[in-house]
């Protein structure tokens, strides 16, 4: 019968712990999946609007994946500025309701506001912990009063894994397969999305920079706009290095048969969502000059025409990977054509450009110029 | 003032450190004891019984050692005494402990995979102690959609209250050799590449793990290490040499690749 038994009779047939020191470990690690949630997916909690100017503008261009492990979300939450949530994570254990909360214990950051920060992130370089950067955070429960946890939180919603298998580089040759390579028995992670003016807020201020960060709290959401070697120390501070051309492609051009990672012919793909560009609306806008773009077309490729929007995460890739035609233009790094080190496809060219083609780049000064130049990492870890 | 916390911590306490409660693992058991065997030999001796690791507040991996004094002479005494988590406890067996509890009698404890149980009687009370390590962390099989530090860790790190080091930290430089891989492929040393700076970089030498070095290189650069292209895609099981067949690397432009014995360069 005991399989039967709901979980709070579960819960309330364990033995209370008699001490406060035992109980409120207890109480920690109940809240254990409330309080990742609370930090990978800010965007369930973040419904309605927030009251924390000085950390969050709300903002409809911005997708909900923004707020996930976004410290100023962490923050915005714990001050009580996300509409409609209380700052607590309430746990029910032994028959009662605790209340768990997060201390501003953690120095204030000027840059961002006076007040004393619910959160710190740390460089870890060195600990032993294979982690580079982790956010410490400290928490209490309001009914058992001089206890308190101290606790890293990791940056869980950043990249993605690149599965191992024999990959393509560049557009379909004419003949031949042209580069391929495989990254079988290496453990490579790609960002998600673009390093953005808040990300890099951070890394200033971790090298007491503050006087440089971006104050505008509308622009932190936007894609970082630096010169490559700003984007590559960027990276390399974080353990990680500026996305290569050959990462990029692998990560978009959908392979033909998932099963098999040791394909016969490695197809290119001209889009991430069809095989060939014609029967995309990119080919159709090539030949059809009064094509009009539909909120589908913008969701997969934001081009121009389309309205501006950040942090979607519709033009997934298959590996999960965002924004591979369209959006911005990105900086890659590039072993293989070192003179083609820019994916020139984005929002400021119109669905008919011909840039719009999975595997073409062109050459990049590496200069900050008036448009954004976006950019990413990637990290290899040791399998 | 010194001895009265010594005084304190000799004749009362409330169960074990609380630091215990997020201890990270269980080391150094005793050879020969058995789990709940009553200890009473040898007699007047000290003994190492095991020692639990935790993270402190400053991430440095911190360890307390438990002795116990067998009965003998007097009644039996219990010791718990920090020490760097890369010192034997055996080696600090004489040392004062930061909580000592004399007048114990039925000692005994057990060491499971993940939790340990001391039990005895002190002042005619009996004492239970329980420590469970916080749950035990896999690492998980790399899979679509995982994100890198969910491979490397669990995603809440939780620090030991109470205890913080002052070791300062500091990464491996760049250029230092991290992981050292022989010409025939055997690992010389275990990685520290996780302990970069700046991460990590493989020089290609044919083997599915080679050599690395700490740094932010670029691959495939005048006078860098090559890039590493794979030893799967050429689709026919061989040994890669790089003085025979260099298709596991390639290099930038139109450099070449060469060997410098068995690692691959671009010139």
């Amino acid at each position: 019968m005991l399989f039967f038994r709901s979980k709070q009779e579960a819960q309330l047939a364990r033995v209370k712990p008699d001490t406060d020191d035992k109980l409120f470990t207890e109480i920690i690690r109940a809240a254990e999946p409330q309080l990742l949630k609370l930090w990978t997916q800010g965007q369930t909690f973040h419904q309605g609007s927030t009251q924390c100017k000085e950390e969050l503008i709300s903002d409809k261009k911005v997708g909900g994946s923004y707020y996930n492990c976004q410290p100023h979300f962490w923050q915005c939450f714990w001050q009580g500025g996300v509409t409609g949530s209380k700052p607590a994570i309430m746990v029910e254990l032994f028959g009662q309701t605790y209340e768990v909360r997060a201390n501003a214990v953690f120095p204030s950051i000027p840059a961002y506001s006076e007040f004393p920060r619910f959160y710190e992130l740390l460089k870890l370089s060195g600990t032993g912990l294979n982690l580079h950067s982790g956010y410490k955070v400290e928490l209490s429960v309001k009914e058992i009063p001089g206890f308190t946890q101290t606790l890293l939180l990791t940056d869980t919603c950043r990249d993605t894994y690149l599965p191992e298998r024999i990959y393509g580089y560049g557009k379909r040759p004419a003949s031949g397969e042209g580069f391929i390579w495989d990254n079988f028995g290496r453990r490579i992670f790609l960002d998600k999305f673009y390093v953005t003016n808040q990300m890099v807020n951070e890394w200033l201020i971790l090298n007491n920079l503050a006087d440089k960060i971006i104050t505008d709290r509308s622009l932190w959401p936007l894609p970082a706009s630096l010169p490559v070697e700003t984007q590559k120390k960027y990276c390399s501070y974080f353990g990680k290095r500026l996305l290569s051309a050959e990462l990029f492609d692998a990560a978009t051009m959908t392979p033909t048969d998932f099963k098999n990672p040791r394909p016969l012919k490695v197809v290119r793909a001209q889009t991430p969502w069809q095989r060939d560009l014609s029967k995309s609306f990119l080919g159709v806008a090539r030949i059809n000059p009064d094509y009009q773009l539909t909120p589908l077309d913008c969701q997969l490729a934001q081009v121009k025409g389309c309205r501006e929007k950040y942090f979607t995460t519709d033009s997934s890739s298959w590996m999960g990977m965002n924004f591979a035609l369209g959006f911005f233009p990105e900086s890659l790094a590039n072993t293989i054509d070192p003179a083609s080190t820019l994916k020139p496809s984005s929002r400021f060219l119109e669905a008919s450009s011909p840039w719009h083609e999975l595997g073409v780049r062109t050459s990049w000064d590496g200069k900050v110029s008036e448009n954004i130049v976006a950019f990413r990492c990637y990290e290899e870890v040791e399998p | 003032m010194m001895y009265f916390f010594l005084f304190i911590s000799l004749f009362s306490f409330a169960g074990p450190p609380r630091k215990w409660e997020n201890a990270k693992g269980i080391v150094e058991k005793h050879e020969f004891y058995k789990n709940n065997e009553v200890i009473l030999k040898p007699q007047n001796s000290w003994q190492s019984l095991f020692a639990l690791t935790f993270l402190d507040s400053n991430f440095n991996l911190s360890k307390d050692c438990v002795y116990f004094k067998v009965p003998g002479d007097e009644a039996g005494k219990l010791k718990i005494k920090a020490v760097p988590h890369d010192v034997e406890c055996s080696s600090e067996i004489l040392a004062a402990g930061e909580v000592e509890i004399a007048d114990i009698s039925d000692f005994s404890f057990s060491i499971e995979e993940s939790s340990a149980r001391m039990s005895f009687f002190q002042n005619k009370k009996r004492e239970l102690w329980s420590i469970t390590t916080v749950a035990d962390w896999k690492k998980p099989q790399p899979a679509l959609l995982l994100s890198s530090a969910d491979y490397k860790s669990p995603a809440i790190i939780y620090l030991a209250p109470g205890t913080t080091s002052q070791q300062k930290h500091t990464g491996i430089k760049d250029g230092i050799v991290c992981h050292n891989i022989a010409s025939d492929c055997q690992e010389l040393s275990p990685s520290q590449c996780r302990n970069c700076d700046h991460g990590w970089m493989e020089i290609p030498n044919g083997c599915v793990t080679g050599p690395k070095i700490c740094g932010d290189a670029v691959c495939g650069g005048k006078d860098q290490p090559a890039c590493r292209r794979g030893i799967v895609w050429q689709r026919n099981e061989q040994t890669y040499d790089c003085r025979s067949n260099t298709s596991f690397a390639w290099c930038s432009g139109k450099l070449s690749v060469v060997c410098d014995g068995d690692k691959a360069y671009c010139r």
